[in-house]
């Protein structure tokens, strides 16, 4: 909304400078985003008369005429359409200023001027920039620009609240610095001046629905002469953000910004009877807005009509057939009330916002109806020249019924911590023009201008307003019996994500949205959650697993050359559970890795990710959490090549999913190379993380360590070999790790070599060679036996 | 005699990985006294010439000696090559890089998040939690923000199903912890929420919210802007300064917007607080009436105060990030500036 200070200033007496208004505004509810001086370049701009005009020859459309400044006489060039003998026009002589520009005698095609003639948009006072302003001839030449109309003024800005329609307007903006002490409001002064003509025998006016329009009222203006509208009007409502059209159109403009109630003005002429049937329109029923467009309208919307056919749509637009044109003699009036539901749903039906619509569906001023018809009225009568028919046609079929609020001052303190008195509070609601009765209680009564003002807090919250929230005193409360320890998920994602990011790994936030596409190319389309309403196909599902959101940030990475990537992220994912359910979330686990495992050093030798780095770091993590062991098992996963996919088991429980991503995945994706990825159902993960930590004694005998080599087979797997030391070895093995594996020289095709190292320990004694001896031969036997196993010595 | 060639052979072996492995001087002079030394292996298999066939024994000792002198040159051979590895201490660069170990690094969101929770965790507030994908109920009819609030334009919301949406806030937390427990209530509830905003520097149709909520008996404004401006200093530093504004959202009454003076100019104005020395932050205000009924609260007994504050708005603040698809896009020249 913007406000202007010097419109301001004639609704209320105050001498705050705009810094103090922008302050003082901002600080109690309708911020000022912006100032903006108007005016301030302009300079020694003169009133002056037009005489001699004469085409200059071969010069298009440039003229050449005299003015008179009431000093002087000087020849000016000017190339305006409008330019005519008798005009008193705005004169920028040698040494003035208009924004941008200091004027100076220059010669046009050989002919000298001496300074310009100017349009309101060289002046910034409109937009009308392709003729040359044109004054009342009433103006003396010589008057100085200052003289004829305000034009320094200052514009604010105004970021207004959905709650507070009443400060759409300048009657409201004034009424709130009443409130905050600035000075007391004055309504404008309205000069009703009718004719004996009874404007009820002119005009008819039917409400078919009351509650959609609980008010109507309407004037009758005649013989009026549509025109432009004088400087001071047009440069009103054009720094207050609207484009000047006429003067009747101006002044309903200028009523609604200054009074907050919008207006319409039809051409009465071109109404088929002489009344007005307010109902509401009929499915489908099609209508002609001035805009130039055809809306459909719905049962929703409410219709203005001649009792034949739509003049205006309630609230939101008028219609072409009647607008108000330079032929219009005739006008109606209507300053009306409507349901504020009624008229969003129209406006949101139509995708049509208008000044006028916003102000309905937050709330208009009932009771203001009838005060801005006769200021509107008063000032076409005034401007336009018209005769106002006598009387106001006030069809109010449900009036407003204020509601009436207990307020307890004690209350107020109570909520607010603050130490007011009765009597600031009663002031602050005095300040806002809110009635009350004060005997113990409080009773307010709602104006009719705040729609907003219900309820017992809705007083709180102006009181607190009002009297500033800086004068409430900080206090601090302490954490009492309330402090609560963090869950056991909340630390463990804390420990696992600084634990990852140690081991070298940079956690991602992915977004949480990811391509519908792609997940109906991995065949998951309906396992997913589904937007009804995307932005865009790109971002239409709710991730089913981290492993889709993190494939596009993966493709991002390597197509910027960082393909040595190593990266996690904990969050949640969701899935489906059926129509009109809300889909299950379960904290997820997500580690990537590809490219080297580790930056390229200057004595050492990079070495490439495969699924052994991926799983080193599921062990490194299940070990530093105390899971317990780690296996692999091969199961599908829908992004995973077949002969690299594998289930997460621990604790023989499958806890989630590792592999390489498939060449098919990878050309979904659009990502070139090789990455390995783990999805870990973190909850899961959750419940096999021990509650308590136990230690263990350190032993107290010494260890025998023995290496074990072997030549198998390639298709043993060495968790078998394992299991076979473990159990050859029995009690007397405290740990068993493999150090080599080799394939190549020295051992036959289809062979590898496996070398253990093996650690015997026993926890009361020392063991002798024989024992460890025995146990050593018992185990190189077993696997034998088993495995074909062959020592390597 | 088979016996004792087939143990040269073992020995030969072994001998030769042992010499391999040397790593410097003393681990080979250990390996030549285990295998050449007096009482190294050779000694003792000489030893055992005697015990051979007489017939067998000049062979033996034949591939005996040529054993020992394979091993005598393993030995020269590895001594050399320490030797030549010998560099002159001028040669010791002490200006080339260590070798690191490769850390990585947690998301600049994350860390925001975590430092919020623990500012907020010793001001006694559990973190709370509760579903992104949530019911119009707990996302707005709880929240006193009724069927016809702009709010629920189609065009805000992300829906999933009829009354089915992604929460727009993380106030659908709040009414969930409200419901399951009655007061004293203080939570905060960190999350991702949703709104359709074309992305763009300054908008992100997913973004990370942060709000909290307290709900006692005697709960005043006062304390609200109390835990308000500790938070700030906690984060921003004892000299952060906090405005309040009021402002008007659905389920507070009286609402506040609250600025922080801004980290960048000490509040004297600059670029980044567009020269009026002030940073939005949020909104905040005492928990509307409307919104304890829904859960079956007394208003007139309990009274609180809810907050609410964008992590990526404070993380871009924090950093001087000005773009907030920076913070989502997850490039790691940009993640590992942190």
């Amino acid at each position: 909304m913007r406000i202007s200070y010097n419109l301001l200033k004639t609704l209320i007496d105050f001498d705050w400078p705009p810094d103090k208004v922008a302050e003082r505004l901002t600080m109690s509810g309708s911020e000022v985003e912006s100032i903006e001086v108007m005016g301030p370049d302009v300079r020694g701009i003169v009133a002056a008369k037009v005489s001699g005009v004469r085409k200059m020859a071969d010069s298009g459309k440039l003229s050449v005429c005299e003015v008179f400044d009431g000093k002087g006489k000087y020849d000016v060039v000017c190339g305006a359409p409008n330019l005519s003998d008798g005009q008193i026009v705005l004169y920028a002589p040698p040494g003035s200023r208009i924004p941008g520009t200091k004027i100076e005698k220059t010669k046009i095609h050989g002919v000298e001027s001496s300074g310009m003639i100017l349009s309101e948009a060289e002046l910034g006072l409109s937009d009308i920039a392709d003729v040359i302003s044109v004054l009342e001839s009433t103006i003396k030449p010589g008057t100085t620009l200052e003289k004829i109309v305000d034009y320094k003024d200052t514009i604010f800005e105004l970021e207004i609240t959905p709650n507070r329609p009443d400060c759409l307007s300048h009657i409201g903006i004034a009424r709130e610095i009443q409130a905050l002490g600035g000075g007391t409001l004055r309504l404008p002064r309205i000069d009703v001046r009718e004719t004996d003509e009874e404007a009820s025998a002119a005009v008819k006016i039917k409400i078919d629905d009351p509650l959609g329009c609980p008010r109507y009222t309407g004037r009758v203006i005649r013989n009026l002469n549509i025109a432009p509208s004088p400087l001071w009007l047009k440069m009103i409502v054009y720094y207050l953000g609207m484009r000047p059209i006429n003067n009747v159109v101006d002044i309903t403009n200028f009523v609604m910004l200054e009074l907050g109630h919008p207006l319409h003005a039809f051409d009465f002429d071109l109404f088929h009877r002489p009344e007005v049937l307010v109902r509401r329109a009929k499915q489908g029923e099609e209508f002609l807005t001035l805009d130039g467009m055809t809306r459909k309208l719905n049962k929703e919307h409410l219709l203005i009509t001649d009792g034949r056919d739509g003049v205006a749509i309630a609230g939101i637009m008028g219609g072409e057939r009647s607008e108000v044109s330079t032929a219009t003699r005739n006008v109606l009036l209507e300053s009306a009330y409507f349901d504020p539901v009624a008229i969003r749903r129209g406006s949101k039906a139509l995708g049509l916002a208008t000044e006028s619509s916003r102000r309905f569906e937050r709330g208009a001023d009932p009771n203001m109806a009838q005060t801005a018809n006769d200021r509107a009225g008063a000032l076409i009568a005034d401007i336009a020249g018209g005769r106002m028919l006598k009387g106001i046609i006030d069809n109010h079929p449900a009036p407003f019924v204020p509601v009436e609020i207990e307020l307890r001052p004690n209350r107020v303190n109570m909520l607010l911590g603050t130490d007011l008195s009765r009597d600031r509070m009663i002031e602050i609601l005095g300040g806002l023009e809110i009635e009350f009765s004060s005997n113990g209680t409080v009773r307010a009564k709602q104006p009719s201008f705040r729609p907003d003002l219900t309820r017992e807090i809705d007083l709180i919250e102006e009181i607190a307003r009002i009297d500033g929230l800086e004068n409430i005193e900080p206090r601090f409360r302490p954490g009492g019996e309330l402090v609560t320890p963090e869950s056991k998920e909340a630390a463990l994602i804390r420990k696992t994500r600084s634990y990852l990011c140690g081991l070298g790994a940079t956690e991602i936030f992915s977004f949480t949205l990811v391509d519908s596409r792609m997940t109906s190319r991995f065949g998951l389309g309906e396992k997913c959650v589904k937007i009804l309403n995307p932005i865009s196909e790109e971002m239409a599902v709710v991730r089913p697993d981290l492993i889709l959101s993190a494939l596009p940030v993966i493709r991002r990475n390597i197509g910027f050359r960082e393909k040595d990537l190593f990266l996690f992220e904990i969050g949640n994912i969701h899935v489906p559970q059926g129509k009109g359910k809300l889909p299950s979330q379960r904290y997820s686990l997500m580690i990537a890795r590809s490219g080297f495992e580790n930056p390229v050093f200057w004595g050492g030798k990079a070495r490439p990710c495969d699924l052994y780095s991926l799983l080193g770091t599921l062990e490194d993590l299940a070990d530093y959490l105390h899971m317990g062991a780690v296996e692999l098992r091969p199961a599908e996963h829908f992004a995973f090549e077949r002969t690299r996919s594998f289930e997460i088991v621990v604790n023989e429980a499958v806890i989630g999913y590792a592999g390489m991503l498939s060449s098919e995945g990878c050309s979904i994706a659009d990502i070139k190379g090789e990455v390995y990825l783990a999805e870990v159902d973190f909850e899961m993960l959750v419940t096999m993380v021990p509650e308590t930590l136990e230690t263990s004694g350190l032993a107290r005998f010494p260890s025998a360590d023995r290496d074990i080599a072997i030549v198998v087979d390639d298709a043993v797997k060495s968790a078998d070999i394992r299991k076979a030391i473990i159990e050859g070895g029995g009690d007397l093995i405290e740990d068993v790790w493999i150090f080599d594996l080799y394939r190549g020289k020295n051992i036959p095709d289809g062979k590898k070599s496996l070398a253990y190292g093996i650690k015997y320990r026993l926890a009361d004694r020392t063991l002798t060679d024989e024992e460890v001896d025995n146990a050593h031969r018992e185990i190189a036997r077993l696997l034998n036996d088993r495995y074909g196993a062959e020592l390597r010595s | 005699m088979n016996q004792f060639l087939t143990s040269l052979e073992t020995i030969e072996r072994k001998a030769e990985e042992a010499f391999r492995k040397a790593v410097d001087r003393p681990s080979l002079e250990a390996v030549a006294a285990e295998f050449l030394g007096r009482k190294g292996t050779l000694t003792s298999l000489s030893k055992q010439l005697g015990s051979l066939d007489p017939a067998d024994r000049p062979a033996a000792g034949a591939r005996l000696n040529i054993l020992k002198k394979r091993l005598v040159e393993l030995k020269e051979e590895k001594s050399k090559a320490f030797e030549s590895r010998v560099e002159p201490e001028s040669a010791f660069d002490y200006t080339l890089p260590g070798r690191r170990s490769f850390v990585g690094r947690l998301h600049p969101l994350m860390q925001t998040a975590e430092q919020i929770i623990q500012i907020f965790r010793g001001m006694g507030f559990e973190v709370a939690s509760g579903p992104d994908i949530d019911t119009d109920f707990y996302n707005f009819d709880a929240l006193n923000t009724p069927e016809d609030h702009p709010a629920r334009d189609l065009s805000d919301t992300f829906y999933i199903d009829k009354g089915i949406l992604l929460r727009t806030h993380t106030s659908t937390v709040q009414i969930r912890t409200m419901q399951s427990k009655k007061p004293p209530v203080r939570i905060i509830s960190p999350g991702r929420c949703y709104r359709s905003d074309t992305p763009d520097a300054s908008h992100s149709p997913v973004f990370f919210q942060c709000e909290g909520l307290y709900v006692d008996e005697g709960v005043t404004m006062g304390d609200m802007k109390g835990v308000i401006i500790a938070f700030a200093r906690e984060l921003f530093g004892p000299d952060i300064k906090v405005r309040f504004r009021p402002h008007f959202f659905p389920f507070t009454e009286p609402s506040v917007e609250y600025d922080f003076s801004c980290m960048l100019c000490g509040g004297r104005g600059c670029r980044v607080c567009k020269n009026n020395g002030w940073l939005e932050i949020s909104g905040a205000g005492m928990v509307d009436p409307a919104v304890f009924k829904a859960v079956d609260y007394d208003p007139e007994k309990f009274t609180g105060y809810a907050f609410g504050m964008g992590v990526d708005r404070i993380t871009m603040l924090r950093y001087r990030i000005n773009d907030i698809r920076l913070l989502y896009d997850n490039d790691v020249r940009f993640l590992r500036q942190f």
